[in-house]
């Protein structure tokens, strides 16, 4: 094998798997689907245009509810652009009938009936010659079904990517911290805090529900900051005085779910502006929402961050081998620090994005999401012994988290089964990690 | 070798009359030579009435033994100091063998015999049929006799010879024995299991046929001739065609000192098999004794990647005896121990444990053949009791619970066998060094262990606690207790070991009773090697002074260090491993923090506190440990190369990666690292190329100051050479250099001065390298 692929395959091995698995939900998710909104508008538009064209005589069924009078006005709007004389029937079959007779007392012929699945449907309709003589045989048109599967639905994609980006954003630190051969179990109750920190000073600071724009930036702001100096301390307790990472983060998940409880009083806080949701519910640009954008750019930061710059290179040599990275001048110290508040500050950043997309700060926030992340960075293919693994190779781990979520979701696979499959398939992932490396090691020396 | 310079042989020989004609000597002697065995075999003309002369003079002389031959077999006896087993009983001795300060008289006539009878059928109750009652015959039928064997029906033409052999067996032995006259073809009864010829019927002669009814014989019947030449005789041939098992009389010909037989070994000793093959048995029997040692490593061979660490060692060990295994640094005890403790898997030789060949995969396996290893650290859990520390692994459990009370009045029980008081309840970690030992001590007790292995159990013990560890291993030795001790310290060796053995470079150098050797050439057979044109020449002329080092201290591990290295100058470092050499650098290098020195560079004083510091200031360090402390083995090369050096290879913290691969790529071509791109891991390079690439991290650098540190361990010759004469051009550059290393050649074919040192102080100083010897350094370093 080329190293080039050998590279691309140990790096980003996990690819393939997220790619099998979109493969294999598309193809069990395969089902019929029916265009709606303007696509609809315009197949039956162009339809009609064709064929009767240009002063035919049209009828569009619609029931009563919203989704059909939008359809019916906005195709009666294109159809009559174009020059078609259009009639619309809305409500029951019976007012479709009455509609029906008054065309038929003005003895034109109808040319065609435009409807959905279910209006196109209507006996009355397929009734005309015999009922309408006077209407002649109408054509009826109806928007063409086609097979496509839900899970490869724009829709359902954004939405993966919505819900992972909160994981997806805080794996990024985490995937520093295990380079560093370190561990991070605050991140979650962080997700707490810092949503009702934010929410609270939104509440208590900027106004509550008529807080300004700069008002909630500063609070988030804020919010996000402390979590940042959460994750220093933590680094502080790790590199000053030598406790491992796992006992101190696991100290400081108790004290930050702690205060978020205390801070919130147990309760949500809800008093926030509706134009918060901008972060987690927005979607300006193409469709993408906001969280998901961010996430990009902090993933396209942070890969830029481990790949290029020295900063990276250190995280990398500290998680490598500690000793020979302090003997070759890197301040381990520092970099140590620098990857536990970096974990702090995107910790924060999840839990106002969850504030945001929730409009409310809860202390019950974030519960357990310490581990889908650390399975997130496991599984995208970095060594929880430190010293390599990929930034990118963590978004895939989050996709392939979400992807399995949202495909069981999809299949109704009821949500117990979903926690099993997420236990199995994060060991399958370690199992195949260790596998590979062992292969490496057999080439070593057995000393 | 040490071997020329020892012009001391180690004697044996035999004693007869008409010794004149016995070519035993010529076999023998050549397989000394060809094993390299510092050995003499003297073939001895000795009168009756001289004998009581001779074997005190042998005795005066140190004979580790000798060989007895007609007239003196029996009345040798009155002049010994005991006898064997089979000797005892026959009455007779054929060789001597010497125990301590005791000769024994042992008769082997019959062991080669019963060795290949053995290797195929166990005779623990069988019967045989022994045809012959002469001396073969005799020494065979007691062997079976103490083999076990239920009944023997001897077969002998004379009567009287018969029945004077079955009496024997019968009172001595207790066995069933009974003798049948031989006249006419022998009809071997049913029921026999073994059918032996013990008289020299079909020697030379192979078509001469015994008198025996071939029709009695049975397949499955174990049919066995003493006779050698031919090993195929016509009995067995005819027995074999009747299906059943032979045994040839080969086996009996390892086992020299025949008289009758013995006078033929010269047809085949120039190149035979038998020749060979008597040799061999002649060596082992003198130095392992007759019964087989407790313990016997033969040809272990290790290697390791690089590295040859043991090249065929051997290693005999008998009980309640303490064996001094010694050599230098990397000679390869710690491997050979490893393996013998089971941590280590041989790729060649065998371990046998009094006589039985054994397979150690794992820890356990040597445990539960009575192997104990006490490693220098400990294998203690710090947590835990000493008594829970004893029984660890080996509880006595009742329904899965462990029994407390027994297991603390075990505990208690070794401990007074011991004759110490330690709190059985104290965690661990919480005991002094020495009291910790102790507790390794007994936890080999309570598993009785009949080998334990001390792998420099004095190095962290005061002076008083040493007398208290010898006081118990020479309990233990009392007690029956091998001991294989390991030390650098020589004296303690001369107070508590009885033998030694020396290792070189993962061979065997020398087995000595400790008697005979002097300290001197204790430290010539360790360090023993001509130094040949290893190392580059140099003629750099010495400037002034760069880097200055006073009053360096931390802990005792470094105490009151202070040198200086001057330009153009390579200093090396020099005592045993734990002298506090790499201690010394560390502090320099601000790996450790100093508690007291200070560092000058060029008159400068430096304030380092971290490597960082130091790398900032022009000092760079190969580490001792490439693996640990070198490298990342994990990484690419190119980013282990980097990594000190992204100071200047990255802008505004953007690593400027091509830089980087290019100013790699300069170094892996002057280096001539071998290495099919920049990005193979670490892991997968030889030690040479590895050591080349940390060597290039610092050249990059541009150092003032290069600290090597075992620059050349686990190295290939080649490399090795290589990297000396990187340190020659670097030196010309005017760098100061500091080397250490433990291989005494290196230091003096590459220093330009050197310092020793030992307990982390510096103990000498050779400034005249040229006349420095390796033994003036060693003395030195074991001050």
């Amino acid at each position: 094998m080329k190293p080039a692929l050998q590279r691309l395959l140990s790096d980003y091995g996990m690819i393939f798997v997220l790619l099998l698995l979109c493969v294999f939900f598309s193809t069990v998710t395969l089902t019929e689907q029916t265009p709606t909104g303007e696509t609809a508008v315009h197949q039956v538009a162009s339809d009609l245009v064709r064929a009767p064209g240009k002063g035919g005589q049209v009828l569009i069924a619609a029931r009563s509810q919203a989704e059909d009078t939008v359809f019916a006005r906005a195709l009666e709007q294109e159809l009559t652009a174009a020059g078609l004389q259009v009639t619309v029937a809305i409500g029951e079959p019976r007012d479709a009938r009455e509609v029906l007779q008054k065309l038929a007392a003005t003895n034109k012929p109808l040319d065609a009936i435009a409807g959905n699945q279910v209006t196109a449907a209507w006996l009355v309709f397929s009734d005309i010659p015999t009922d309408f003589p006077a209407l002649g045989h109408p054509r009826i048109v109806k928007p063409r079904t086609y097979r496509w599967p839900n899970f490869l639905k724009s829709e359902n994609l954004l939405n993966i990517a919505n819900q992972i980006a909160v994981i997806a954003i805080i794996a990024i630190g985490m995937t520093m911290v295990i380079i560093t051969a370190g561990i991070d179990l605050s991140v979650g109750s962080l997700i707490a805090l810092s949503a009702v920190l934010a929410a609270r000073f939104i509440r208590d600071y900027a106004g509550a529900t008529h807080a300004s724009t700069t008002g909630m930036t500063i609070a988030c702001l804020a919010a996000i900051l402390l979590c940042g100096l959460v994750g220093a301390f933590s680094g502080g307790m790790i590199t000053l005085f030598r406790i491992p990472p796992f006992i101190v983060t696991l100290a400081m998940m108790l004290v930050g779910s702690g205060l978020a409880y205390l801070l919130a009083q147990g309760q949500s806080i809800y008093q926030i502006p509706d134009s918060f949701v901008w972060l987690g519910r927005g979607a300006d640009f193409l469709h993408i929402p906001n969280a998901v954008l961010l996430m990009l750019v902090l993933y396209g930061l942070a890969h830029v961050v481990m790949s290029r710059m020295r900063l990276g290179r250190y995280l990398y040599a500290v998680g490598g081998n500690r000793e020979a990275a302090r003997l070759s001048g890197v301040p381990v110290r520092r970099v140590l620090l620098f990857a536990y508040a970096a974990s702090g500050l995107l910790a924060g950043l999840g839990g106002v994005i969850m504030a945001s997309q929730l409009k409310s700060g809860s202390p019950t926030y974030g519960n357990m999401y310490e581990l889908y992340i650390i399975a997130a960075v496991v599984v995208g293919g970095t060594s929880l012994s430190g010293g390599e693994g990929r930034m990118l190779g963590t978004l895939v781990g989050a996709f392939t988290i979400a992807v399995i979520q949202n495909g069981m979701n999809l299949t109704n696979v009821e949500s117990y089964t979903h926690k099993v499959v997420l236990g199995l398939v994060i060991l399958v992932a370690v199992l195949l990690d260790t596998l590979r490396h062992r292969r490496w090691r057999r080439g070593e020396a057995a000393d | 070798m040490a071997a020329s310079q020892n012009f001391l042989h180690a004697l044996v020989g035999s004693m007869s009359q008409g010794a004149a004609g016995n070519p035993t000597v010529a076999v023998i002697e050549a397989a000394f030579a060809h094993h390299d065995l510092h050995w003499r075999y003297i073939n001895m003309e000795v009168t009756p009435a001289d004998l009581s002369d001779a074997v005190r003079g042998a005795k005066a002389m140190g004979f580790r033994g000798f060989n007895c031959s007609l007239p003196h077999k029996v009345n040798v006896i009155a002049h010994l100091d005991g006898l064997g087993e089979s000797a005892g009983i026959m009455g007779a001795v054929n060789c001597v063998v010497r125990r301590g300060d005791q000769l024994i008289g042992e008769n082997t006539d019959g062991k080669g015999f019963l060795k290949s009878l053995v290797s195929v059928i166990d005779p623990r109750g069988k019967s045989v049929v022994l045809f012959g009652a002469g001396g073969a015959a005799r020494a065979i039928a007691v062997e079976l006799g103490l083999a076990g064997v239920k009944k023997i029906t001897v077969v002998n033409r004379g009567e009287e010879r018969g029945r004077e052999l079955v009496e024997l067996l019968r009172t001595k032995l207790k066995l069933e024995a009974e003798l049948v006259v031989w006249n006419g073809d022998y009809a071997v009864p049913a029921g026999t299991d073994v059918v032996i010829n013990g008289t020299s019927i079909g020697l030379y002669d192979g078509e001469a046929r015994l008198a025996i009814d071939v029709h009695s014989l049975h397949s499955g019947m174990v049919v066995a001739d003493v006779i050698f030449n031919p090993p195929r005789t016509r009995l067995l041939r005819d027995a074999e065609a009747r299906g059943c098992i032979p045994v040839d009389g080969l086996g009996d010909a390892r086992e020299p000192g025949h008289r009758g037989w013995s006078k033929f070994w010269d047809r085949a000793s120039p190149s035979g098999r038998r020749g060979h093959a008597g040799g061999l048995g002649k060596r082992s029997r003198f130095m392992t004794e007759a019964a087989p040692p407790l313990l016997e490593m033969r040809g272990i061979v290790k290697s390791f990647p690089g590295v040859r660490a043991l090249r065929g060692v051997d290693l005999t060990l008998h009980s309640g005896e303490v064996l001094a295994l010694l050599g230098e640094n990397g000679a390869g005890k710690s491997t050979l121990m490893k393996i013998l403790g089971g941590a280590f898997c041989a790729d060649a030789g065998s371990i046998a444990i009094s006589g039985r060949e054994m397979r150690f995969q794992a820890p356990h396996d040597s445990r539960a053949a009575g192997v104990a290893i006490i490693y220098q650290e400990f294998n203690l859990v710090p947590g835990l009791t000493a008594c829970e520390n004893i029984f660890l692994g080996q509880e006595r459990t009742r329904a899965g619970f462990i029994e407390r009370q027994h297991e603390r009045q075990r505990a208690a029980e070794l401990f007074r066998r011991l004759g110490v008081q330690i709190d059985l309840d104290a965690p661990c970690r919480r005991l002094t060094t020495a009291q910790q030992q102790l507790v390794e001590i007994a936890k080999a007790l309570a598993f009785d262990a009949r080998i334990i292995v001390m792998d420099e159990p004095s190095a962290a013990l005061t002076s008083h606690e040493v007398e208290r560890l010898f006081e118990i291993i020479r309990d233990l030795r009392r007690q029956g207790i091998a001991v294989i001790y390991i030390s650098h310290r020589l004296d303690e060796i001369f107070t508590i070991a009885d033998r030694v053995t020396v290792l070189r470079d993962g061979a065997n150098v020398g087995e000595r009773p400790i008697g005979e050797l002097t300290r001197q050439q204790m430290i010539e057979l360790m360090v023993g090697r001509e130094l040949k044109d290893e190392f580059p020449k140099r003629s750099v002329a010495v400037g002034p002074s760069r880097l200055k080092v006073t009053g360096l201290q931390r802990g005792r591990a470094v105490r009151d260090v202070s040198f200086e290295v001057r330009r153009g100058e390579i200093l090396a470092l020099t005592g045993l491993i734990g002298a506090g050499r790499t201690e010394v650098v560390r502090l320099i290098f601000g790996a450790d923090r100093r508690e007291a020195g200070d560092i000058q560079l060029d008159g400068q004083t430096l304030a380092i506190r971290t490597p960082r510091d130091a790398i900032a200031a022009g000092i760079g360090l190969l580490t001792e440990d490439r693996k640990l402390q070198g490298l990342i083995l994990g990484h690419s090369i190119r980013e282990n190369f980097g990594l000190p050096n992204l100071d200047w290879l990255a802008a505004d913290g953007f690593v400027n990666l091509r830089g980087e691969r290019e100013e790699f790529a300069r170094y892996v071509e002057t280096l001539r690292i071998k290495v099919p791109h920049q990005e193979q891991h670490a892991r997968n390079l030889s030690g040479g190329n590895q050591q080349k690439v940390v060597l290039a991290k610092w050249l990059a650098r541009d150092c003032e100051v290069l600290i090597f540190d075992e620059p050349t361990r686990g190295i290939d010759v080649g490399a090795k050479y290589e990297i000396y004469l990187l340190m020659n051009e670097l030196a010309a550059q005017g760098k100061a250099i500091i080397m250490i290393s433990s291989e005494m050649p290196e230091v003096l074919g590459m220093a330009d001065r050197i310092l020793v040192m030992h307990d982390g102080r510096i103990t000498g100083e050779i400034a005249d390298v040229a006349h420095a010897t390796q033994e003036q350094m060693m003395q030195l370093a074991v001050a």
